[in-house]
């Protein structure tokens, strides 16, 4: 895992990269739904509160929600997604980022879980 | 959402509510499977299976589908078909000859696991049901991945997990999963209506499946009763996970909350 990242307990990452939050599910999210086939996006300038959810997911007929790991502005969407949701499966943290925040507060990312953190939390070692 | 009953849902925990519903209409049909659901994952109302029917004839569309695109509006039209949008994911579903089934469960339990694996046990439980009503039903290979949520019907292939009879899909399901639950539902056809699957999907677009999928009536050789099988269903469910069952009703304030969100355009 990249050690630039922080999660949420919901499975998002979310990465700050030239002053804006890259967010994407995590590897553990992605190996647990499935074969990825449709990922809903939001529209560019939509605002979304931390927690709030911004977009769905769709694997083997599941539908997840994918909520914001920090709030922000929708700056860029990942329109590859569109054509190839299989991105999320085969390169979740590099082509296969979901959204991109202009965060209203980047401070919120000091309240995530840190690389180490979520894989203690994915292995059952803590609760959020 | 206001409690209407004097025990709590921890005081019922090993037990999960089963709702035998009747007809309703498919826009309730919807909400009222998505009100219970956000009220099982908030920890308000226990677990809950619920089987019901249909009022008129439709179909349901997963959650990421558009009428447009995978239907074929004038055979919709022509059947005088109400198309409406499901919770789920998955392809498009004829209703009006099936049982319809949801479970709504928290998100603790052994089904917290990976998609697959949800599907698996539900699936279990389901042919448990199937066993107890006489009949023989098994967990489809099927293919590993899922479907891009295009304009061929659900029936029209078989998922992992997913329950056939004679090699042919018995049993067609999709989840949501919400933040502290998960929802399932599936469609089960009773009979082969007057309808034909393949009929409602666009021009040009269409293949031959009818062959591929099963009714209940041909897999038990008779006539099988809508609500005989709900209930050898839910039993089913109680033997899987090992919970007794409270035959109940929808409390007054899903029903409220399922109208409201049904009567808004």
């Amino acid at each position: 895992m990249d050690e630039a990242i922080r999660c949420t307990s919901e499975h998002e990452w979310v990465r700050a990269e030239e002053g804006f939050a890259v967010v994407g599910l995590t590897d553990y999210a992605q190996g647990e739904l499935g074969d990825i086939v449709y990922v809903e996006l939001p529209e560019i300038g939509a605002r979304f509160e931390k927690g709030e959810v911004f977009g769905t997911i769709e694997s083997v007929k599941s539908v997840s929600d994918i909520y914001s790991p920090i709030s922000g502005e929708v700056h860029a969407v990942n329109h590859e997604l569109e054509a190839h949701p299989e991105l999320v499966n085969q390169d979740c943290y590099h082509a296969g980022w979901i959204v991109k925040l202009d965060m209203s507060d980047p401070s919120e990312l000091d309240d995530l879980m840190t690389d180490a953190e979520y894989e203690e939390f994915i292995s059952g070692g803590a609760e959020e | 959402m206001s409690e209407t009953r004097s025990s709590s849902p921890a005081d019922r925990a090993a037990s999960w509510r089963v709702i035998l519903d009747g007809e309703a209409s498919p826009g309730f049909n919807m909400s009222l499977d998505q009100v219970i659901a956000e009220c099982v994952a908030g920890g308000e109302s226990p677990p809950t299976l619920r089987f019901y029917g249909w009022d008129r004839p439709a179909v349901s569309l997963g959650y990421h589908q558009s009428p447009e695109k995978v239907l074929d509006m004038a055979a919709v039209n022509a059947h005088a078909l109400t198309v409406v949008k499901r919770p789920t994911g998955g392809r498009a579903v004829l209703h009006g000859d099936d049982l319809t089934y949801s479970v709504a469960l928290p998100a603790n339990g052994p089904w917290a696991v990976s998609v697959t694996e949800a599907y698996r046990m539900l699936s279990e439980a389901l042919q448990r049901g199937f066993r107890r009503a006489g009949v023989e039903v098994t967990l489809a290979r099927g293919h590993r991945g899922g479907l891009r949520p295009g304009p061929l019907p659900c029936f029209a292939s078989t998922a992992r997990h997913e329950l056939v009879w004679n090699g042919r899909k018995l049993v067609g399901s999709a989840q949501r999963r919400l933040r502290g639950g998960l929802l399932q539902q599936g469609s089960i056809p009773l009979a082969r209506g007057t309808i034909r699957l393949d009929e409602l999907v666009p021009p040009g677009q269409r293949i031959e499946v009818e062959d591929r999928w099963a009714t209940v009536e041909e897999a038990a050789g008779r006539p099988v009763d809508r609500l005989h099988l709900a209930r050898e269903l839910a039993h089913g469910f109680g033997e899987q996970f090992g919970v007794s069952l409270c035959f109940e009703s929808p409390r007054i304030d899903e029903t409220i909350a399922a109208q409201r969100i049904t009567a808004t355009p």
